[in-house]
């Protein structure tokens, strides 16, 4: 294999494929991105969880392929000079790469033993612009479960049905949902898959926030994501997830409309009386008369925090750890914002004044 | 005249009642172990009231002859041995002959009983000892014995039986350990009208301890199968993640006996030691055959305890059993570096712990120069080595432990008068005449038991608080430890450990300030228990309320929770539910409140924990500050030592400055 290919698309290609390069693994070749040379030349990492192909281009003196282990090929790259990148395998799997005044020779490994990605069949996907989903993710991921207890709730719920696409988190705690619908931008057949949170994670970074299609297909226990130039094939998670809307409560005894970015300020300031030490401490909510006093009373010091509220139904007190508030909050982009509070124990829910593009639920804490 | 006379057969029997027959529990022990000795593959016990006003044991056994079914009362009557030397091969559950004798005294005894060749069957019922009834009965192949209104004749005993919920639990612990060694057979137990325990007798243990453990054990096990001349060792360990606070859930069976015996749980500790946290004790089920004549199980009447004729033997066997069973697990990865364990008989468990701190310490360089301490720390380590393995310390151990329940590693707990007659309680490096017996011992701080701790820690009195006020900082090593210096001693402090005691003592003042809040679970969190577990998280639901843990019933043996008190929102709760709840069990009787609070301040105390960190004199000072200021500034809160003290006639003598 012989290569020349400029060093800014090197390491964008590196950038993204080291995503799925596993770092903790007995098995070297697992450590290591797969460079194959054609046409282009296609990247691969896999950690058999995860795994990334992204084309670049380049001029394929020579086709052929290797594997360079990860962290060494892409440190090199990202120190060469801003110039053209020579690649190319000598006898025994070494590896030069060379770029103006510098020279390397680095040690490969036969792409023999590389593991391949799961195959996929690209039909029936789901199509969706990149920056909805991206959106979508980041408004969801920060309520999928550390637990693994419940190994399902360590992913999101992907559910698309009839032109929506829903994805609901839920921890113990809350539970963070979203949906988009568009006739114009998502189509595909109607199914319900469980990716795990890392995965969304990543994707989330991979993808940038354009105007772009991305396509998503699954089979069998693999999801696969198609963003053109590159593709992301992941496990998922096998087994039933909750039923969301069973979850989400239909009725409410209180109801205030607020200012997102006013509510979240209030919260934020609230919460730094609780400190890392002072982690058991709530912020409790006094609802009543158009007002909401936020306090926080911890052994580090006291809070009041009071914002205006239309309000309806009946008062209220209760209390909440503030993270998962301001969690919900921060994603939030409309500017109002309903909460419909059931009873001191009983869920609350955030929602669009109009609409059902999310729904946030958080449960309280008593005393 | 004289005064000895001999006693008429009844009192006897009532005598010897009082070592086989404690509680309801063991009567259910003595009838199930007769129908396991009858051939039985379906057991099935009833029980009301804890046991205490009903029982019956019905099995399909081999049932009794009608010229037997009334000798069966008598006391030494046995139909399992014949002569004294038959001891020496017992394969029975039963051989002593008194148990039926010895229920019957106490207690209101209908026996129904048939042979398979006989037509129809024998009803005997006996009470307080004497036989009140006894006709042809019509039934089944099998015995059935129903036992009513236990100590109803001594009570003495009825005084000391505990609630009913209580003693239900001991019912359903033994039975349900009885149970795992006999996969074969199909144990049933209805407790008032429900079933509380059912194994399948299909023969495959893992779906026996499905059905006693549930599911998450169930899926954590490793199996064990080890074989050399004299044992053969099956069963299971659980992996770490099934691991808890006390040793409930291990079961050791001698021959499918269950027995106590603390030789095996050392070797088993010891081969797990670097698997699992230190405090945590993992599941363990193993049967281990022996050659009856290598084992003594007539110890006594309860037959809990055995003797082995060789304890060393037994340690290497169980050792080897448990460790090829944990090395074969694919999921453990890169053992710690002292985990060389599998040559030598080196015990890993704290001392070896020790080694392996020390080690990655010195990577980091020390950042004082202590260039003596280096030699001493280095001289109390090789001869803490040469002591463990020049000496065959496996058997000694648990003796040694009895003896003196006091630190390893040449630390000893110091007790030393003080001006004003106070002790001080701070551990010190002891002087070498002495040490010996204890240097043998090598990791008793693990073994050391809350209870020991807190004694300890009720023992620490103001004087030796003064320690953090008559010294000088020399300074910080390794990031870890401050040294200071006395009069005439030299004080080491675990900068982790006492940070920890101090973070414990706040929490436990703002606790008692303060109730937890209850966080609402949205997703219930399902929580698989043992029958004795479930029964004790319903009778004490209110105490578990309170700590912000409600649950309701979730079917057989599993439990679902609602709320979790709010502490840390990365805790585990599961896992924290578990630790609380075995700890509250295992506090055995005292003030149930407190344990729960104890529990509490645990479960917080976990989630706050302090890395290495180097300390600027002006930090170190205001760490003494605070700990001198605290009620027990001399161990963390989980028992380790915080305050080290070398002597200065001890350095005196390391140096051979004096001899
Ligand atoms: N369920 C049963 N099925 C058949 N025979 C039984 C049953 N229970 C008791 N027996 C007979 O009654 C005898 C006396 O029982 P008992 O439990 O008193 O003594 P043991 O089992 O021989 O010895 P140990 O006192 O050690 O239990 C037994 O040896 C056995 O022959
Ligand atoms: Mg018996």
């Amino acid at each position: 294999m012989k290569i020349i290919c400029s060093k800014e698309n090197l390491l964008d290609g590196i950038n993204i494929v080291q995503k799925a390069v596993s770092t903790k693994t007995t098995l070297p070749i697992l450590e290591g991105i797969l460079i194959e040379a054609d046409e282009r030349i296609k990247m691969t990492g896999n950690d058999l969880e995860i795994g990334i192909e992204c084309y670049v281009d380049a001029d394929i003196k020579r086709p052929g392929s290797i594997v360079l282990n990860s962290k060494m090929f892409g440190d090199i790259v990202r120190r060469l000079p801003d110039s053209e990148v020579l690649i190319e395998v000598k006898e025994n799997d070494s590896v030069i790469i060379e770029c103006e005044n510098s020279l390397f020779e680095i040690k490969g490994i036969s792409s023999e033993g590389f593991p391949s990605l799961p195959s996929i069949e690209k039909e029936e996907g789901i199509r969706i612009s990149k920056k909805i989903l991206k959106d979508m993710i980041k408004q969801t991921i920060f309520a999928v479960s550390i637990d693994e207890n419940r190994p399902i709730l360590t992913g999101s719920l992907f559910e698309y049905k009839s032109g929506k696409l829903t994805i609901v988190s839920i921890d113990g705690y809350r539970l963070a949902m979203r949906c988009f619908f568009s006739e114009n931008t998502a189509e595909g057949i109607d199914r319900s898959l469980v990716i795990p949170g890392k995965t969304l994670n990543e994707i989330a970074k991979i993808i940038q926030p354009v105007d772009e299609d991305i396509y998503i297909y699954a089979a069998g226990n693999q999801i696969l994501f198609d963003m053109g130039n590159c593709i992301m094939t992941s496990r998922l998670l096998e087994g039933e997830y909750l039923n969301y809307m069973g979850i989400i409560p239909s009725e409410h005894e209180t109801k205030i409309t607020v200012n997102t970015k006013d509510l979240l300020a209030c919260f934020e300031r609230a919460s730094l009386v609780i400190t890392n030490e002072e982690r058991r401490y709530p912020v409790k909510l006094d609802i009543s008369d158009d007002l909401v006093i936020i306090t926080a009373n911890t052994e580090a010091g006291n809070v009041r925090e009071e914002i205006r509220a239309e309000m309806e139904g009946k008062k209220l007190d209760i209390s909440f750890n503030h993270r998962y508030f301001i969690e919900a909050l921060r994603v939030i982009d409309n500017e109002m914002v309903d909460i419909f509070f059931t009873t001191n124990i009983g869920p609350c829910t955030i929602k669009p004044m109009q609409g059902n593009d999310f729904a946030y639920l958080i449960l309280p804490i008593r005393k | 005249m004289g005064n000895i006379i001999i006693l008429d057969e009844n009192t006897a029997n009532k005598i010897a009642a009082g070592e086989v027959v404690e509680r309801p529990a063991s009567v259910i022990k003595e009838l199930v172990e007769n129908s396991i000795d009858a051939g039985a593959n379906n057991i099935s016990v009833e029980i009301r009231n804890g046991g205490i006003s009903f029982i019956r044991i019905t099995d399909n056994g081999c049932g009794i002859s009608e010229d037997d079914a009334e000798l069966a009362f008598e006391r030494h009557a046995t139909s399992k041995i014949r002569r004294a030397d038959d001891l020496e091969s017992i394969t029975s559950m039963g051989f002593r002959g008194e148990a039926l004798a010895s229920i019957a005294a106490v207690s209101s005894v209908t026996l129904m009983t048939r042979v398979k060749d006989s037509v129809q069957g024998i009803s005997v019922t006996v009470k307080g000892g004497c036989i009140t009834d006894l006709s042809p009965a019509g039934c089944p192949v099998g015995t059935s014995i129903t036992v009513k209104e236990l100590f109803f004749n001594t009570p003495a005993r009825y005084k000391f039986l505990k609630k009913d919920t209580t003693e239900a639990g001991y019912i359903i612990d033994i039975l349900s350990r009885i149970a795992l060694s006999h996969p074969e057979i199909s144990f049933t137990l209805v407790n008032t009208g429900s079933r509380v325990l059912h194994t399948p007798g299909n023969g495959d243990l893992k779906s026996t301890v499905f059905s006693v453990y549930g599911a998450e054990t169930a899926r954590h096990l490793l199996e064990v199968d080890y074989r050399d001349e004299q044992f053969r060792i099956k069963g299971f360990v659980g992996k770490a993640e099934i691991a808890r606070s006390n040793r409930n859930h291990q079961s050791i069976y001698i021959n499918k006996r269950y027995i106590r015996n603390k030789t095996i749980t050392s070797a088993i500790d010891t081969a797990f030691s670097t698997f699992i946290m230190k405090g945590r004790y993992p599941f363990v089920l193993l049967d281990i055959e022996v050659n009856p004549s290598n084992v003594d199980v007539n110890v006594h009447p309860s037959k809990m305890e055995v003797k082995f004729s060789n304890d060393q033997e037994v340690f290497r066997a169980v050792y080897h059993a448990v460790n090829n069973a944990l090395l074969s697990q694919s999921s453990v990865r890169t053992l710690p570096d002292t985990a060389k364990s599998g040559d030598s008989f080196r015990f890993t468990g704290s001392s070896g712990a020790h080694a392996s701190d020390k080690r990655h310490e010195r990577k980091e360089g020390p950042s004082y120069s202590q260039q003596e301490f280096e030699w001493v720390r280095n001289e109390l380590h090789k001869k803490r080595e040469a002591a463990i393995s020049g000496n065959s310390v496996n058997a000694a151990r648990d003796m040694v432990r009895n003896e003196s329940d006091r630190g390893a590693d040449n630390v000893l707990l110091q007790k030393e008068s003080d001006a004003d007659g106070a002790r001080t309680n701070v551990y010190s490096v002891e002087d070498e005449s002495r040490n010996d017996p204890v240097v043998a011992e090598p990791s008793p701080k693990a073994d050391i038991s809350d209870t020991e701790n807190e004694a300890r820690e009720a023992d620490s009195s103001a004087a030796g608080r003064e320690i953090f006020k008559n010294t000088r900082i020399i300074g910080q090593a390794f990031s870890t430890y401050i040294l200071l210096e006395g009069e005439d001693e030299l004080y080491l402090l675990d900068q982790h450990a006492a940070h920890e005691r101090i973070r414990y003592e706040e929490l436990k003042k703002s606790f008692e300030k303060d109730q937890p809040f209850t966080q609402m679970l949205l997703s219930v969190i399902h929580v698989d228990l043992t029958s004795s577990e479930y029964q004790f998280a319903l009778s004490e639901s209110e105490l578990f309320e309170r700590l912000g843990f409600s649950f309701e019933s979730f079917g057989t043996n599993s439990i679902i929770l609602r709320s979790a008190p709010f502490i840390d929102d990365g805790a585990d709760i599961r896992k924290g539910f578990l630790d609380i709840l075995n700890f509250v069990m295992s506090g055995s009787s005292g003030d149930k409140r407190a344990i729960t609070d104890e529990a509490l301040f645990r479960m917080a105390c976990r989630s706050s924990v302090m890395a290495h960190k180097k300390l600027d004199p002006r930090e170190i000072e205001a760490l003494l500050q605070s700990l001198s200021s605290l009620e027990n500034p001399f161990t963390c809160p989980h028992g380790r030592p915080a305050v080290l003290k070398l002597r200065r006639y001890e350095l005196e003598k390391l140096f051979k400055r004096i001899v």
